[in-house]
């Protein structure tokens, strides 16, 4: 064993050229796949980060409420019992918020537009909401503070919706949109705070107080949209999810069948079923962001096409590389061979010779991805681009460099190299010794 | 003598004030002439059987180009069904608006799907509602207020505020009108939000009159309306209502398969 290692690593010193360049492709291609991986993970990161703090909890406690058979109202109605609830039986929460659903146009002076929009209590959104961060403004009078929105009269608004609106923080707003028995509603309301965009997600997120909200919809005080739970461990999702689900159903409750998409697609399904009244539905954070799940699908698709046309050329030339010294070490093959090396001990030395680089370049390569990763997330580079912006949703580059990762990059590309290495080892192991010493 | 002479003097004096206050009693109109005036509203624009007519709508979007629509709308106001085909644009043709009972269904035949949709909501993305081509229903939904009269132009009006009744569902919970005094046609109508901002100011500069077989008496049916959006100042719906027939539609017209045969 130790021979064969010897004479491989001999082998690739003494054609150090070739080897150098061969090593170097494959750290190239090791550090492309892990940058792109760290990019997918980060993208993931980030849309959870994000998702949980703008539209959904890691568990969510929402639901229809039905006033007639056609209608389908996303609000949970007399909800401080399950308020109560949850604070009580659900030990693995962090935090618990409720929030008031709304869509509805928001206008100014110059432009409108449709905005998907959460009625919020400030004073329990500090860890969530809070979390967002806002634009600074020029004018000392007017900063950005998302606190005011537990005033009444106030809207806070994505960079985005702000630049199409054309308004800054103090100028006022119109919120249009139809009661849950269609009539139309107004509000005048304040932007008192412009929040930084994360992406695609901020196209659907505007924040209001929460009593305008059942003001516009002329909803009473003891209806919301959703109750909000975050969980200390996310590990413990479903677990909690399947206990809520029972305690509920023992409670009286009628719960939704479950359905793994946001409550905006389930309103022709509910509209089209003939109850009327109160059904809660038991909603995760991977349930209401799975319309984003393309993203991270796409990511994944192109990093995978990517790697492997990568790792094909990288192949092809490291079995060009070893045909070459396959050929060159004809007679030594043919000697070895005639002094009594079997044939699968010639296939593992030029296996071992492949092996040997694969696994040294990967290493290296997953050393330098890392520290390209940290040096890049420590430098925030901000997207200028707004398409990169939106489907990336971030305002800056992320990656999340983990050792999960690193792990399958290197195992998946040091396999991958090595069975590409079989084809040149297996013509070498086949030659005859006195075919091989002749040809000299 | 000096006592009669100032009496005659004060008295030529006050003479058009008095012609002025008992003109103003004659407009002013008890609670039940009100009622009367807005059941008469109502009732010049019932059919109480079949109806069809060509529209055009004309949608104008600030910063946008205006986009054109043609439709012919259908009724049946018997049985409270009604129909709209859009036929142009090429987009939207054989796009529709069905409604049955009280569901109101829309047909894209893009998708071939019917949509369960909220009868007050705007039609095909513009700023007109299923009202504007109806019947006439405002003794039925709201309470009428009088407010006195008024000049439109050179037309002397009545101006009535309506508020909807409790439980009845509405898309402008409060309506302010002015109907010609002339011929009670109503001539502009202003529709308010629950907060009470004025979303919609409509006016009606033309009405046709038609016979109808099953009214056995005049139809009056508004020939334009032009909608403005007072929330989005500058949006404004022109809708022309052309080639109005009140004769007896098919039987069958008012079911999904008839569109969606229509809409190949």
């Amino acid at each position: 064993m130790n021979v064969y290692f010897i004479i491989a690593l001999r082998n690739i010193i003494q054609r150090r050229v070739r080897s150098l360049m061969l090593a170097g492709s494959i750290v190239a291609v090791s550090v492309i796949f892990s940058l792109l991986l760290a990019l997918v993970n980060g993208v993931q990161k980030t849309m959870v980060g994000n998702g949980t703090a703008l539209m959904t909890g890691h568990l969510n406690i929402a639901g229809f409420y039905k006033i007639s058979q056609s209608s389908a109202n996303p609000q949970v109605t007399k909800y401080p019992p399950l308020i109560k609830y949850a604070k009580e039986k659900i030990p693995e929460a962090e935090i618990i918020v409720d929030r008031v659903k709304a869509y509805g146009k928001v206008i100014s002076e110059t432009d409108s537009t449709m905005i998907p929009m959460w009625g919020v209590g400030m004073e329990q959104e500090q860890n969530v909401l809070g979390r967002l961060e806002v634009v600074d403004s020029k004018d000392p009078n007017h900063r950005s503070d998302l606190n005011k929105l537990s005033e009444r009269g106030t809207i806070a608004l994505f960079e985005v919706h702000a630049k199409k609106l054309k308004v800054s923080v103090g100028d006022m707003v119109t919120v249009s949109l139809p009661t849950y028995r269609n009539m139309n509603n107004t509000k005048d309301v304040k932007v008192v705070a412009i929040l930084k965009d994360v992406g695609m997600m901020s196209q659907f997120n505007a924040y209001l107080n929460s009593h305008d909200v059942r003001e516009l919809y002329q909803n009473k005080q003891d209806s919301t949209g959703q109750i909000m739970i975050y969980l200390k461990d996310l590990t413990q999702l479903q677990a909690v999810e399947a206990r809520m689900r029972k305690d509920l159903s023992e409670m009286g409750y009628i719960l939704m069948d479950k359905e793994a998409n946001p409550f905006w697609m389930k309103f022709d399904r509910v509209a089209g079923e003939s109850w009327t009244g109160q059904k809660l539905d038991i909603t995760t954070w991977e349930d209401e962001t799975s319309f984003l799940k393309w993203v991270v699908s796409l990511l994944g698709a192109l990093t995978f096409i990517l790697t492997i046309v990568l790792s094909i050329i990288i192949v092809m030339g490291l079995i060009n590389a070893l045909w070459m010294s396959v050929k060159e070490r004809t007679t030594e093959i043919g000697t070895l061979r005639a002094i009594g090396m079997q044939k699968s001990k010639v296939l593992w030395m030029f296996m071992l010779e492949s092996m040997i680089l694969s696994v040294s370049s990967t290493f290296v390569g997953l050393i330098l991805a890392a520290i390209i990763s940290g040096v890049l997330n420590a430098a925030a580079i901000p997207l200028e681009n707004d398409a990169f912006k939106m489907f990336l949703m971030t305002n800056n580059l992320s990656f999340n460099f983990g050792g999960a990762q690193a792990l399958i990059t290197f195992f998946s590309l040091v396999i991958f190299f090595t069975i590409g290495s079989l084809i040149p080892a297996f013509q070498a192991a086949k030659l005859s010794p006195i075919v091989a010493i002749n040809q000299s | 003598m000096t006592k009669s002479v100032l009496k005659i003097l004060v008295s030529i004096a006050l003479l058009p004030c008095l012609t002025w206050a008992e003109k103003e009693k004659k407009e002013e109109l008890s609670q039940g002439q009100a009622d009367e005036i807005i059941k008469l509203v109502d009732d010049r624009q019932r059919n109480s059987g079949d109806y069809k007519s060509l529209v055009f709508v004309k949608e104008t979007e600030k910063n946008k180009e205006p986009r054109l629509f043609q439709a012919m709308v259908y009724r049946r106001d018997d049985d409270d069904k009604f129909m709209i085909l859009f036929t142009k644009p090429k987009e939207e043709a054989g796009k529709a608006y069905l409604k049955i009972d009280k569901n109101l269904w829309n047909y894209d035949p893009g998708t071939g799907k019917w949509e369960r949709r909220t009868e007050r909501e705007k039609l095909a993305g513009t700023n007109s509602r299923r009202s504007d081509f109806d019947e006439s229903r405002l003794t039925v939904e709201y309470t009428t207020k009088y407010e006195g009269s008024d000049k439109l132009g050179t037309y002397k009006v009545y101006k009535f505020k309506l508020t909807a009744k409790e439980g009845v569902d509405v898309a402008y919970p409060i309506l302010s009108l002015w109907v010609d005094q002339a011929d009670k046609n109503i001539l502009k109508r202003e529709e308010y939000a629950l907060s009470g901002k004025l979303m919609r100011s409509s006016f009606y500069p033309k009405w046709n009159k038609k016979f109808s077989e099953s009214k056995k008496g005049d139809v009056w049916i508004p020939e334009e309306i032009r909608i403005f959006d007072e929330l989005e100042k500058g949006n404004s719906t022109i809708v022309l209502i052309k080639e109005t027939d009140l004769g007896k539609l098919e039987e069958n017209m008012f079911t999904k398969a008839w569109i969606e045969s229509k809409s190949k």
